[in-house]
């Protein structure tokens, strides 16, 4: 299964030209998968 | 999940110029292996073989948010070897190496003079210095020459040459020279020699670069600046300022920020980007020259430098505003792997790997 991680409700400064308030970053192994304000973090493992 | 409310997320620091792993704050000899003093011209040697990650450095640097760096050989030589980007957090340097080389070191002004005056041989002055670098990029033409001949001529195939053969990705541009210079007249002697054979450079320190802006920015040459948190250890450091990165980025050159680590400590990086803002750096810039500045100056802003949608997850959660001298760096994340936790993320070192 791949790993997976979210980090929720962070001030989030990309550095990309985006700042979000209250956002999240999902990562997906090694690698971002998608980040942004308005975000599902992942399911939790069963 | 892991709740950052009220946390500022970054992506993770990145020194554009250290020494990290090659020389050990707290060790002589044993720790030292940044600069070959016996011969003033050593393109062949490799950083990646002397990179030691038993270096408490890289804690330090993860404590700091430091998550990427570029560690090389020193500047007694005029030319010194190649240097690399890597993570601060992996097994091996193997594993850690982002791209190898980034570049390959050359230095102008005071410390290869004074080195080799010392055993009384070339050279002994900035003219010397200079003309060194010029023959040895001109034995490195004439080797691509002979090389290109051997392709349809096996015998006239020159030996291999390991110190030319290292040179030939800089003639190419594939690769920058890194041209460690201080003062505003080592800075255009490195320029010029660059323009002579059609280089890509990236400067290194640039610490009177805050005189030559316009210079810098008109041929789009990048700026790594420092170390600034230090003593003035040289002449060629008298006029040294914090607000030479505001300056230069004012002026359009595209600057990072440098440790030089172990001269000033890494987990230090971020604070040298917040005093370069109290000397008149935009804010943004000085936040960008601890990251995606110096990712792009170093090749490897395809992976790291900012947080986007399938660079790698090198991410690190603040307490506070990245550059307030009070925020402290609460967790780090290394493709994806809890590199660092502390407060209220403590627990998770263990637990998310």
């Amino acid at each position: 299964m791949q790993k997976m991680l979210a980090l929720v409700n962070g001030k989030i400064i990309t550095m990309a030209g985006r700042f979000y308030e209250r956002g999240t970053v999902v990562v997906k192994e090694r690698i971002i998968a998608a980040l942004g304000p308005d975000l599902d973090p992942p399911p939790a493992p069963r | 999940m892991i709740d950052a409310t009220g946390k500022y997320v970054l992506p993770g620091f990145i020194d554009a110029h250290s020494h990290v792993g090659i020389r050990e704050e707290i060790y002589r000899i044993e720790g030292d292996d940044i600069n070959e003093v016996s011969d003033p011209v050593t393109p062949h040697l490799r950083a990646v073989d002397a990179v030691y990650m038993g270096d408490q450095a890289f804690q330090d640097a993860l404590r700091g948010g430091v998550t990427t760096l570029m560690t090389g050989p020193g500047s007694a030589n005029v030319i010194g070897g190649l240097s690399l980007a890597m993570k601060t957090y992996a097994r091996t340097v193997d594993e850690a190496v982002l791209r190898n080389p980034v570049g390959l070191k050359a230095a102008l002004g005071e410390n290869p003079k004074r080195v080799y005056r010392e055993q009384k041989k070339a050279p002994m002055t900035r003219m010397a210095t200079a003309a060194l670098l010029r023959e040895t990029l001109v034995a490195a033409q004439n080797y691509a020459v002979k090389l290109a001949e051997g392709r349809n001529n096996p015998s006239r195939r020159p030996e291999r040459d390991l110190k030319l053969e290292a040179i030939l990705p800089v003639l190419r541009r594939e690769i920058p020279l890194l041209i460690h210079a201080h003062r505003t007249d080592d800075i255009l002697t490195g320029l010029r020699i660059a323009e002579e054979f059609n280089l890509k450079v990236s400067l290194q320190h640039a610490t009177e670069a805050h005189k030559i802006p316009e210079e810098l920015a008109q041929k789009g040459v990048p700026a790594v600046v420092g170390p600034s948190l230090t003593t003035r250890a040289k002449v060629e450091l008298k006029d040294r300022t914090f607000a030479t990165p505001g300056i230069l980025a004012r002026a359009g050159v595209k600057v990072a920020l440098m440790t030089d680590h172990p001269v000033t400590p890494i987990q230090y990086l971020p604070l040298t980007a917040a005093l370069a803002v109290r000397e008149g750096m935009e804010e943004e810039e000085a936040l960008k020259a601890i990251t995606i500045n110096a990712a792009e100056i170093l090749g490897v802003a395809d992976r790291v430098g900012s947080l986007e949608a399938g660079k790698d997850a090198d991410i690190i959660v603040l307490d506070g505003p990245p550059l307030d001298w009070r925020t402290k760096v609460e967790l780090v994340l290394v493709n994806g792997a809890v590199a660092y936790a502390a407060g209220s993320y403590a627990g998770l070192l263990n637990s998310i790997s």
